[in-house]
């Protein structure tokens, strides 16, 4: 069972993350439910996920020097790291989160 | 070798140092703007990317739209939120894109709207139900579409109604008020009609013995009676004579109460023709001349209108002038309709989908001042001194309630010593519901 995953790597800090999107764009609404899907799935309530609209907010984009979108960013725990392109490689995601699954 | 080694790791970096600064270049002209498209091959197809979208005002229309405006996934998740809906549910948006609408429904109307998420998965579906914002739950009405196969989404449309909610809450008090006051004074008009009927019908009995023992001590002690003894009882026989006449106006008046459903349709010309036989003796006495035109038939109460043609061709021919023949004409039109609402009729509430037939009683006769016309239809109102035109002043009043009782309106025109014109306004029909079958 996915849901019984048990998380290492981050250990028991809350994770937070932000996914930049433009509005309805394909790639967008593809990064927004591989991101949710495995929030849900591996993170539950450890991670504190926001969904930001760089259209509605374009200075917020400057000010994390987004440059494409999607782009997930972890903003904590540091390093900052970031992730470019509609999050389908979940694998390389949760890798790159710094999470390791355990059954 | 080493040296080998790290000549080409140095030139590998070289190598990547250009790469790195190509690539910067590139990333600072797309940041300053001086980049319109990208030109790249995507599934080995050429693709053109413009970075200024074209809809551009579209987005702008949507986010700024006055209503909450949604893209959920198949599974309800939301995709897309318009800044209203997440003022409207109070969340930051950054926390509603990305979570599940279901979130947003309050408990009542969970099963409700599954039934028309689902419904709307084969095109479209609107209701209303009660969205949950912080502590408080918000009536909406909500639109959803199905935006598949062009996207594989479901478009929804949030309009608050917690403004029309409270109006229609406001509305629905002041009804039940205005209702509960109805009834009230339903009842109290009841009481009071019973109370007119009841007072009038025990007023006659002693009246009628005050009136039978006058008669019959006249009658035994006429002869020995003196003369001013014998003028008295004249007096006292005249007075209970006029207090019975009053006692069955007052009854008369009562008895003009909430009659519906007894509507017909009535030739007014039959009426008319016999209210003047009933005159047939006064016209003669007064040398009347009474002209008659053609009258409408209207849905009425027969023996109201009677009653209503009494007493206006009766004042007509007890308020003619001595010694001159009294000359009465009675006529009618339809009322057009830019003259149903003009000063004179406009407080009657005439009902626009309606037609009213005008009908006139025109005398020339003693008439009034026009100061007196609306005085005139009260109760017990009389102009004149009793000694020269009897009457109770009960007559018009009731005249006026047997009109209001057919939703129609009654005003009167006169010059004083220069006779008077009444005009009745009645309505063809009836409204629907008040008329018999």
């Amino acid at each position: 069972m996915k849901n019984k995953s048990k998380l290492e790597g981050v250990g028991k800090r809350k994770i937070f993350l932000q996914l930049y999107i433009t509005g309805m764009s394909e790639n967008s609404v593809r990064a927004i439910q591989n991101i949710t899907l495995l929030c849900d799935q591996y993170l539950h309530d450890r991670v504190d996920l926001e969904i930001i609209d760089i259209y509605k907010n374009p200075s917020v984009a400057e000010e994390q020097m987004i440059v494409f979108s999607p782009s997930l960013i972890r903003q904590f725990p540091l390093p900052k790291k970031t992730f470019i392109g509609d999050l389908s490689d979940v694998e390389k995601v949760i890798l790159g989160l710094g999470v390791t699954l355990k059954e | 070798m080493n040296t080998a080694a790290a000549e080409d790791l140095l030139s590998k970096m070289e190598d990547l140092k250009l790469r790195l600064s190509e690539a910067e270049e590139a990333i600072d002209a797309i940041k300053n703007g001086s980049v319109d498209a990208f030109a790249i091959r995507k599934d080995g197809k050429p693709e053109v990317f413009t970075l200024q979208s074209l809809d551009y005002a579209y987005r702008v229309l949507i986010e700024k739209f006055s209503e909450g405006a949604l893209n959920l996934t198949l599974d309800g998740l939301i995709i897309y939120s318009n800044s209203y809906f997440s003022k409207l549910m109070n969340v930051p948006n950054e926390k509603v894109t990305g979570s599940y609408i279901f979130d947003y429904i309050a408990g009542e109307s969970h099963q409700q709207f599954r039934e028309y998420f689902d419904l709307a998965l084969q095109g479209s579906s609107k209701t209303e139900i009660m969205l949950c914002a912080k502590n408080k739950n918000i009536p909406v009405y909500v639109s959803l579409t199905n935006l598949q196969p062009q996207l594989a989404t479901i478009g929804m449309i949030v309009t608050d109604l917690s403004e029309k909610k409270q109006n229609e809450q406001l509305i629905k008090i002041h009804a039940e008020t205005l209702w509960k006051k109805n009834v009230e004074l339903e009842h109290l008009n009841k009481s009071l009609d019973q109370f007119a009927s009841i007072a009038s019908h025990d007023l006659q009995e002693p009246l009628r013995k005050i009136q039978t023992f006058t008669a019959l001590l006249k009658r035994q002690c006429n002869k020995t009676l003196a003369e001013e003894s014998n003028e008295l009882i004249d007096k006292i026989k005249r007075s209970s004579e006029r207090m019975s006449l009053l006692i069955n106006d007052v009854l008369n008046f009562s008895r003009i109460v909430h009659i519906e459903n007894m509507f017909v349709k009535t030739d007014l010309n039959q009426i008319l023709s016999n209210t003047l036989k009933d005159f047939d003796l006064l016209i003669l006495e007064k040398d009347a001349s009474v002209r008659v035109e053609n009258l409408p038939v209207v849905e009425a109460i027969p023996s109201q209108i009677n009653q209503l043609f009494y007493n206006l061709v009766g004042n007509a021919l007890k308020f003619a002038k001595i010694g001159k023949p009294a000359s009465i004409t009675i006529s009618s039109r339809i009322l057009p309709s830019e003259e149903a609402e003009n000063d004179f009729n406009s407080r009657f509430n005439l009902d626009k989908q309606l037609s009213y037939s005008e009908i006139s009683f025109k005398d020339n006769g003693i008439g009034f001042e026009q100061q007196f016309a609306e005085q005139i239809f009260s109760i017990f109102e009389r102009l004149n001194n009793q000694e020269q035109y009897s009457g109770t002043g009960i007559g018009l009043a009731l005249c006026q309630k047997i009109v209001q009782q057919h939703h129609g309106g009654i005003r009167a025109e006169a010059k004083e010593n220069d006779g008077a014109i009444f005009y009745i306004l009645l309505p063809l029909t009836q409204s629907a519901n008040v008329v018999a079958n």
